[in-house]
């Protein structure tokens, strides 16, 4: 059954052991049929997977099969071997044709997808590349959805997305490897990177880490990503995940390797930084002071979805005098009757919130507006009323929640979600204190953090001034002349026109 | 690796018993403490009358109309202000927290007695925020004083307090004073503290009666006059003028409203917009010689249509007899507190600063130094602008 040369030259013997090794499935389907030549007639066996092959594509074959049939020229008097070759000639015009002499290689090829072709006595056999599943259309992303921009997202066919990518950059240096993980998933990746601009080490890196992998499936990126980050119990996301081209292209011209995987719209991105996740791919297609300003409100928005429940506990709980007057009078006034402490109160409603959330994800679309009713009008409206939650909480849990939202990338959203959690925690045991302890530790967790070896905070810690343009604010195109450095190694700056051009101005150089 | 393991589970396990057990400690919920906006002072047989009053959150949570009043008041009688704090307990189901704490009324007796231990304690007591504003009940007790609702605001010591932040900022003839000018005025030896005073109107009646408050009548509180001290002890009172010339000389009138009055103009309103005064030591004959220089600038805010403003001596008039007007009243303020023998101007200080050697002569006995002392008093008004209209439209009328 394996081993290479002693491929079993009978041809009904051949296919009774390939029907018996795939368990007699009526997908597998085999087609035999003869050739006659002036001496002898030669027996062909034509073998593929139903769902798996393209219909297209066995259209064309059949179609060229026939002609080969009818036209009588063939002359194969020497032996099988010539005919063999005028075979694998023939069919290069319509698919690749690839050549197998062992059982292994058959199975691998039957179950991609690809029809092979016996030829009864001859130990050697065809491959035809007819893979084509079904498969969705490119169609806009639905985890991200923007205003400005292309709106075409990655599908779940791998050779969709890295044509998607080619067809951003037409550049020779971009490179793709493929590679196959997962012992049973037989999963194609691809690393995608451009071959002038990304650094040589990271490439290497990477390819090292994706190749170290052995496990039996890959059903998503997310497998990839556990497997290659380089701290893998930090709760903060390391490696970007995007569903839009665009932004993967963007990655790529700053040196970062897109990590392809089939089977996923998700594609990955490394090294990826801290502020990565505060960005989106439409940043770029506004002006620059609207996109300086909404980056500012995202940073805004992610302290404070991470502190504002925290706040709420110490101030109320150590801190009073921290509260103006005013506003002090009021929130006792509310707190006046509720049976629950601070701390007891956010916790209880974070959770909710929490379960609302996770329940309107999971629920089936039709009945997602009774969790709203619920969620507003029963849990809000009737806590406060009866008085077992101020309103305050509330307004916070509002707060945190909108908040959240505000973080482009779901990953650190999460990261946040869980943390917030830790925060309250230290803030009920130790007030404001042990919130900035909290935050204390978070920046240096965050410090230590690498992302393949490149600091997860740079540029800010290692500072380079230089590369601060594109972080919290993004200056105008003609001012980033420069490629990240931790990322590509090129140091040919990307931008050659240094101030807005205008028509005078070349005029004036023309002189 | 099995001792790494065990390290770090001790780590942990030592971790989360200090967040849990420290859990509870210190921890004071906002219900469960009465918050003091207001403490009031009063001198009785006993030692100290100190009456407290505590935000009622009950009656003032907006939803539900409850007959109550929005504050409680509570009063202890003893020696030791922070004992006394404390004890109220006895009294109230909730321990009383004073981080909130607004206003401090001393009673006229009190007053007159020594504050310095209050302000030690108000001081010293870490809860206690620095911004509260002191007040002096002029021939009242601070209990009677506390013992009022007030319109408007709700809640009386906001009341109090928003209305003596409001006034300094807006009024020449009231004065506020932080915790910390308080003090320091007290241990400086060339000035000394001056508080407002409080008085109650006719109006009030002592007691809490909700019901009163739904007649339309002024708020019983009114803040009026200006307590002088020597060191920690009240010794007198400037009245509103005095007040007034008080506030110009320390250069606090960041803007207020006057009036000339001629017999032949009849009176005119000004409003100060800016003043900048400059207090000047020299000595003479070996004693020291105080020079007020007042620059004020004002706006005509109404005038008769018997002056003629559009003419530039009519405007010089009027500036003539600002400038009377203001040197009488900081004249007269500078009289009282000479008779006083209370520097509250802080001259001494502006001694000290020019002639830091000489000051040692007069240091000790600077009280008696200052009511000899001659003070001159320059002025100069100038008038800005006669606001949006110059002359009166009824000045035309009469041709």
């Amino acid at each position: 059954m394996n081993g290479e040369i002693n491929f079993n030259v009978n041809i009904n013997e051949n296919i009774n052991q390939i029907k018996g090794v795939l368990g007699n499935s009526n997908d597998l389907l085999v087609r035999i049929f003869d050739i006659n030549t002036k001496k002898t007639v030669i027996k062909l066996a034509i073998l593929y997977i139903s769902g798996l092959a393209d219909e297209k594509k066995l259209d064309n074959l059949s179609l060229e099969f026939n002609q080969l049939i009818n036209s009588n020229n063939y002359d194969f008097q020497k032996s099988l071997d010539t005919f063999y070759e005028r075979l694998k000639a023939s069919f290069l015009c319509s698919s690749k044709a690839m050549e197998g002499f062992d059982y292994e290689t058959l199975y691998n090829q039957i179950l991609s997808g690809n029809t092979i072709i016996l030829i009864d006595g001859y130990p050697k056999f065809l491959i035809f590349e007819t893979f084509g599943p079904e498969s969705r259309s490119v169609s806009e992303p639905t985890s991200q959805t923007i205003v400005r921009g292309p709106k075409e997202g990655f599908t779940e066919k791998i050779s969709t997305n890295i044509s998607q990518l080619r067809r951003i950059i037409k550049d020779k240096s971009m490179k793709i490897e493929n590679m196959t993980i997962g012992d049973l998933t037989k999963t194609s990746v691809a690393m995608v990177y451009l071959d002038q601009i990304a650094k040589t080490e990271i490439v290497d890196e990477v390819r090292t880490r994706l190749s170290n992998i052995q496990v039996d499936g890959i059903l998503e990126s997310g497998y990839i990503e556990e497997f290659i980050k380089d701290d893998p119990y930090s709760i903060f996301p390391t490696v970007l995940n995007s569903e839009k081209p665009d932004s993967v292209a963007a990655g790529l011209l700053e040196g970062k390797v897109a990590i392809v995987v089939d089977g996923t719209p998700f594609v990955l991105t490394v090294p990826a930084f801290f502020t990565d996740f505060l960005q989106v791919s439409e940043d770029y297609y506004h002006h620059f002071i609207i996109a300086s300003v909404v980056r500012i409100i995202r940073i805004i928005s992610l302290f404070l979805s991470l502190t504002v429940p925290a706040i709420y506990i110490a101030l109320t709980t150590f801190h009073h005098e921290m509260i103006p007057t005013p506003l002090l009078i009021s929130i006792a006034s509310q707190r006046e009757g509720v049976p629950f402490p601070p701390f007891f109160e956010a916790i209880l409603m974070e959770l909710t919130f929490e379960v609302l959330r996770e329940a309107g994800i999971r629920m089936p679309r039709a009945i997602g507006s009774a969790i709203s009713i619920v969620g507003a009008l029963v849990l809000g409206q009737a806590a406060v009323q009866a008085g077992i939650i101020s309103a305050v909480v509330v307004i916070i849990v509002s707060l945190t929640a909108i908040t959240s939202f505000a973080i482009p990338n779901y990953s650190l959203s999460n990261a946040i979600r869980i943390l917030r959690f830790i925060m309250m925690i230290l803030a009920n045991s130790f007030g404001i204190f042990g919130l900035y302890v909290g935050i204390m530790i978070l920046v240096l967790h965050l410090s230590k953090l690498k992302s393949i070896g490149v600091p997860y905070l740079t540029p800010y810690a290692p500072r380079i001034y230089r590369e601060n343009k594109d972080t919290f604010l993004r200056y105008p195109f003609w001012k980033l002349n420069n490629r990240p450095s931790m990322t590509s190694k090129s140091k040919e700056p990307r931008i050659k026109t240094n101030a807005p051009i205008s028509g005078d101005k070349q005029q004036q150089e023309l002189k | 690796m099995k001792l790494k393991k065990r390290a770090f589970i001790i780590i942990i396990l030592t971790t989360m018993l200090c967040i849990f057990l420290s859990g509870c400690w210190n921890n004071r919920r906002i219900d469960s403490l009465a918050f003091a906006i207001s403490m009031g002072f009063d001198k009785t047989d006993k030692g100290i009358l100190l009456t407290v009053e505590v935000l009622n959150p009950h009656a003032i949570a907006s939803q539900k109309t409850i007959n109550e009043p929005t504050v409680v008041l509570y009063t202890e009688e003893g020696q030791s202000t922070n004992e006394l704090v404390r004890k109220i307990i006895t009294q109230s189901s909730r321990k009383v927290n004073v981080t909130h704490l607004q206003t401090v009324v001393f009673g006229e007796e009190f007053a007159k007695e020594g504050i310095s231990d209050v302000l030690d304690y108000l001081t010293r007591e870490h809860q206690v925020r620095t911004d509260l504003y002191f007040v002096v009940a002029r021939e009242n007790t601070a209990y009677r004083i506390l013992n009022n609702l007030t319109k408007l605001d709700t809640n009386p010591s906001v009341k109090l307090s928003a209305s003596l932040k409001a006034s300094d900022e807006t009024w020449a003839g009231t004065r506020t004073v932080k915790v910390i000018d308080l003090v320091n005025s007290i241990i400086s030896d060339g000035a000394e503290p001056a508080i407002t005073g409080v008085i109650m109107t006719g109006h009030s009646k002592v007691d809490d009666n909700l019901d009163d408050l739904k007649e339309v009548k002024a708020d019983p509180l009114k803040i009026i006059d200006l307590a002088v001290f020597k060191k920690d002890k009240l010794v007198g009172w400037l009245n509103e003028s005095e007040c007034k010339g008080y506030n110009y000389v320390t250069n606090h009138v960041p803007s207020s409203m006057t009036y000339v009055e001629d017999r032949d103009y009849g009176i005119i309103g000004l409003e100060v917009i800016g003043t900048k005064t400059k207090v000047e030591a020299s000595l003479e004959n070996g004693k020291p010689i105080i020079t007020v220089n007042m620059k004020i600038r004002v706006n005509i805010e109404s005038a008769t249509d018997k002056i003629d403003l559009s003419k530039g001596d009519n405007i010089h008039y009027v500036e003539n007899l600002a400038e009377a007007k203001l040197t009488k009243n900081v004249g007269l303020s500078i009289m009282k507190a000479k008779r006083l023998q209370s520097d509250i101007f802080g001259f001494g200080d502006v001694v000290h600063r020019t002639y830091p050697k000489e000051w040692e002569k007069f240091k000790d006995d600077w009280d008696k130094e200052f009511a000899k002392m001659p003070v001159v008093i320059k002025g100069t008004v100038r008038v800005v602008k006669t606001g949006t209209i110059s002359n009166s439209y009824f000045m035309k009328e009469k041709k």
